[in-house]
């Protein structure tokens, strides 16, 4: 059957190319074959095999921009000398080979210094000198070996913070203060267990062991510790109690006490409590923490855009920002180019594609004079604009101009926060009416009690339980293909009640088109004619026709002739074949606008038309009927062709609103959201909005390194189907919390049993604190991963 | 007596070290990524291989 390519391993599917006893499947795979063999770099193949990426030969390739002084200053990290250096970042990177080779690049040229690969954030830093090597001619580089770096407006503002690293040195810390302080702590915890007196010795060196542990356990107190202390003061500031409150609480009173402890030499005090609180809850913090570097889940209009356009000015091209346009200016956009700015177009035939914008992957022809709004991409020659509105003003992007773009909400752990404040109370209630009892009891021990109540109930099994369980479902659902950018965004997704559906490029195939054929049945040498004139022209329909045709040959044609927009024809064995649009072989206008159709004509007869419809995801039909316990609704920027289909699909009651402007989608959420939990689905830029707005925003995308606008979490296209389980399993995660509070609450309840009772020994507190931290951490992974099991994930791997 | 307190403290400082290069690990940016290293150790120098191959 059909062979794989040598160098990026997909099908070999239109034309191939023979070089070196070696099958590619395109132009772009060669070049970087015959680059690495003339370098000594074949050892790449060696590796792992057709480990390559594949070369997108259909992008601009412009990079000159780059080497513009006021771009080039702001792209690059360091420049001095003769040398500088900078960062891509590149999407595609995905394997050992990857890393190799790109690592490899001074060899490829020698004016490469060095390069340097991140692998987590898809980033190199290449350092170069830039007297020999243009900054456009590294980027051209990397673009010919399959590695197109991502420069956007965005990497403008670049310089985002710097990877906090100050958790590692807090737990480090913490880490090395809780060995010391347990070494220290232990003779003494030996004492109640021996039956005959204390050794002299150990009497002798208390002070010396108490001291140290002390001494140990300042750095913990005054700095692996302090985020709590200042997030408890920033909540009361607030006049908000958050379980950092009854930590920080509990982390004072221990220290204080134990301090007292040992001043008046009453006991060892609790220190290695402290230490080892501090210690597990770093640790839970970690867990949480870490997520998935390489994606974005802030990413607006900005990483979208390109950098610079070129401007016309009195008919010289000259690449300029785009925070530099003005009203007024002429522009040029090249094939594959995005338009930054709603503009008029002047000169050229525009062919647009919106599918960035609304995920529908359909060109939209446009003529002089029309107007063209920004966020599509020109396909076919190069066109020349006339901006109307600035960048940042025009239809898409003033969409990020909305108050809900500046609303923020990132208040981790909302449900261990909202207990806490129950938590709070019934401590102080019970360390009260205990204080009372004892003080009536024996009033000597009524400091002992109350402190031992405190330092005892410190929620830190509690605390850590929600990071490791949600930590947990978050790398669960990494494995499925939903990246979720916190865990508050799992608690959310548990709480919805609406779900709004995008409809283009959402529930509807991205790329897939369903082709259908209406009219005169036509005959394999026809077919076969057809495929030979299509095979010429890059128009998107021509492809998807090319290969929707079922036949393998083809044939030499002649006279060939494309109408950009309209059709092409040619000759093919003495027969004129048009291939086009109605008007182009001869037909009036049609009526039915709302559908994409080409039509066949041979020898000026009209044959019949494919018509193009938009199809729905796979497992579309599943996916709804297992969301019976959801209100459905359905938002659409199209107009309402589809209503009849979409009613089959869906239940009763799903509301369809049609034709909506992205600003109207945001007002629908909005407006749900007074008695609803909404979660968006959606996936394109006109979504961004909407899914900015709702409660849980998330985006399908077919690759998640693509562009994705800014959202709780991705999704990605082939785990659509297992979509419902995504939400079942959040709720899942929500009882598994609860389940874990129950545990961590049963341990308080131990304790409160010594220490209402005036028992609490610090050995008591070593071994409880400890063990019910770490039980939690194993019920959060055991559960988790038992619940993964269960669910059925019948993901259908494409 | 001596001993005991000798002991912890050769023992306390050992760790302590342990933690020094721990910090100084980090400072240097050795956890900030875990990925590529792994990665990088498996590319092979092909000027070495050559010399082993003759």
């Amino acid at each position: 059957m059909k062979e794989a390519c040598f160098h990026c391993g997909q099908e070999i599917n239109s034309e191939e190319v023979k070089f070196d006893e070696k099958r590619f499947c395109c132009l772009g795979c060669k070049t970087v074959y015959e680059i690495l063999n003339t370098t000594g770099l074949e050892s790449f193949y060696e590796m792992n095999a057709d480990a390559g990426v594949r070369p997108d030969t259909k992008a601009n390739h412009h990079f000159d921009f780059l080497d513009t002084p006021e771009i080039f200053e702001k792209i690059v990290d360091f420049s001095e000398d003769g040398v500088t250096l900078v960062s891509f970042h590149i999407p595609v990177i995905h394997c050992t080979s990857c890393v190799w080779l790109l690592e490899s690049l001074n060899t490829v040229n020698p004016n490469i210094i060095y390069s340097h690969v991140t692998f987590s954030k898809k980033e190199v830093q290449i350092s170069f000198r830039h007297e020999k090597i243009k900054l456009s001619e590294v980027a051209r580089l990397l673009t010919q070996l399959g590695y197109k770096p991502a420069v956007s407006l965005q990497s403008l503002d670049k310089k985002e913070s710097k990877q906090s690293r100050a958790l590692l040195y807090k737990l480090g810390i913490a880490g090395f203060c809780f060995s010391n302080i347990m070494l220290l702590a232990f003779p003494e915890y030996s004492l109640p267990f021996l039956s005959q007196s204390p050794e002299a010795w150990l009497d002798a060196n208390k002070e010396f062991f108490r001291w140290g542990m002390f001494l140990l356990s300042l750095p913990v107190m005054f700095y692996s510790a302090t985020d709590y202390f200042k997030s408890a003061w920033q909540g009361l500031k607030n006049k908000f109690i958050n379980i950092d409150v009854p930590i920080a609480i509990g982390f004072w009173v221990l220290f204080l006490r134990s301090t007292y402890d040992i001043i008046f030499d009453i006991s060892p005090g609790f220190f290695d409590t402290i230490a080892g609180l501090a210690f597990f809850m770093l640790i839970g913090k970690w867990f949480q923490q870490r997520t998935y570097k390489s994606l974005a889940f802030d990413r607006d209009y900005k990483s979208f855009y390109p950098i610079a356009v070129l401007k016309i000015n009195n008919g010289v091209e000259e690449p300029t920002m785009l925070s530099e346009l003005k009203k007024g200016d002429r522009i040029l956009i090249r094939n594959e180019e995005i338009v930054p700015a709603d503009s008029i177009l002047i000169k050229g035939d525009g062919m647009i594609d919106n599918s960035f914008v609304t995920g529908e992957a359909r060109l939209i022809e446009k003529k002089t004079g029309d107007k063209v709004f920004a966020g599509g991409k020109q396909s076919g020659q190069a066109i020349e604009l006339e901006i109307i509105k600035e960048v940042n003003q025009s239809y898409l992007t003033q969409l990020w101009n909305h108050d809900a773009f500046s609303k923020d909400d990132s208040m981790l752990n909302k449900l261990t926060n909202s207990i806490s404040q129950y938590f709070v109370i019934i401590i102080l209630l019970i360390a009260l009416f205990s204080g009372v009892f004892w003080y009536f009891y024996d009033k000597t021990q009524v400091l002992q009690v109350v402190t031992a109540i405190l330092i005892i109930t410190c929620p830190c099994a509690l605390a850590i339980s929600s990071p490791f369980i949600l930590g947990n479902v978050m790398r669960i659902f990494g494995e499925k293909g939903l990246y979720v950018k916190s865990t508050t965004s799992i608690e959310n997704m548990a709480k919805i009640d609406k779900i709004v559906f995008d409809k283009t490029g959402t529930i509807t195939e991205n790329q897939k088109t369903k082709v259908k054929y209406n009219g005169t049945e036509l005959t394999k040498e026809e077919l076969i004619m057809v495929r030979s004139v299509l095979k010429n022209s890059n128009h998107p329909l021509s492809r998807i026709l090319y290969g929707h045709i079922e036949v393998d040959d083809t044939v030499a044609i002649s006279n060939y002739k494309e109408v950009t927009g309209k059709g092409q024809q040619a000759e093919v064995n003495g027969k004129k074949i048009k291939v086009g649009s109605a008007v182009f072989v001869g037909l009036e206008k049609t009526s039915e606008i709302n559908q994409t159709q080409v039509y066949i004509a041979i020898d000026g007869e009209i044959k019949g038309k494919y018509e193009f419809t938009n199809q729905y995801r796979k497992g579309l039909k599943q996916v709804v009927d297992q969301l019976k316990k959801y209100k459905l609704s359905i938002l659409s920027g199209d107009n309402d062709s589809e209503r009849k289909n979409l009613s089959k699909i869906f239940p009763e009651g799903t509301q369809f609103l049609f034709d909506q402007s992205p600003e109207m989608k945001l007002e629908f959420i909005k407006k749900q959201q007074e008695s609803h939990k909404v979660l968006m689905f959606g996936d394109g830029l006109n979504d961004a909005g909407a899914i900015q707005q709702s409660d849980v925003g998330l985006v399908l995308t077919e690759d998640v390194n693509n562009f994705s606008p800014s959202c709780d979490a991705i999704v990605k296209s082939d785990s659509f189907s297992v979509f419902p389980v995504f939400l079942k399993f959040s709720k899942i995660s929500i009882r598994l919390i609860w389940t874990a509070f129950i545990i961590s609450f049963l341990y308080n309840v131990i304790g409160l049993s010594f220490a209402i009772s005036g028992n609490l020994e610090p050995v008591v507190a070593a071994i409880l604190m400890p063990i019910s931290s770490i039980s939690i951490v194993i019920f959060a992974t055991v559960s988790t991963r038992l619940a993964s099991a269960m669910m059925k994930w019948n993901l259908e791997r494409l | 007596m001596g001993i005991v307190v000798l002991m912890v403290m050769a023992s306390v400082s050992l760790a302590a070290a342990f933690l020094v290069l721990f910090l100084i690990g980090i400072k240097k940016g050795q956890f900030d990524e875990d990925e590529s290293p792994a990665v990088r150790m498996l590319k092979d120098d092909k000027k070495v291989k050559d010399k082993i191959d003759k």
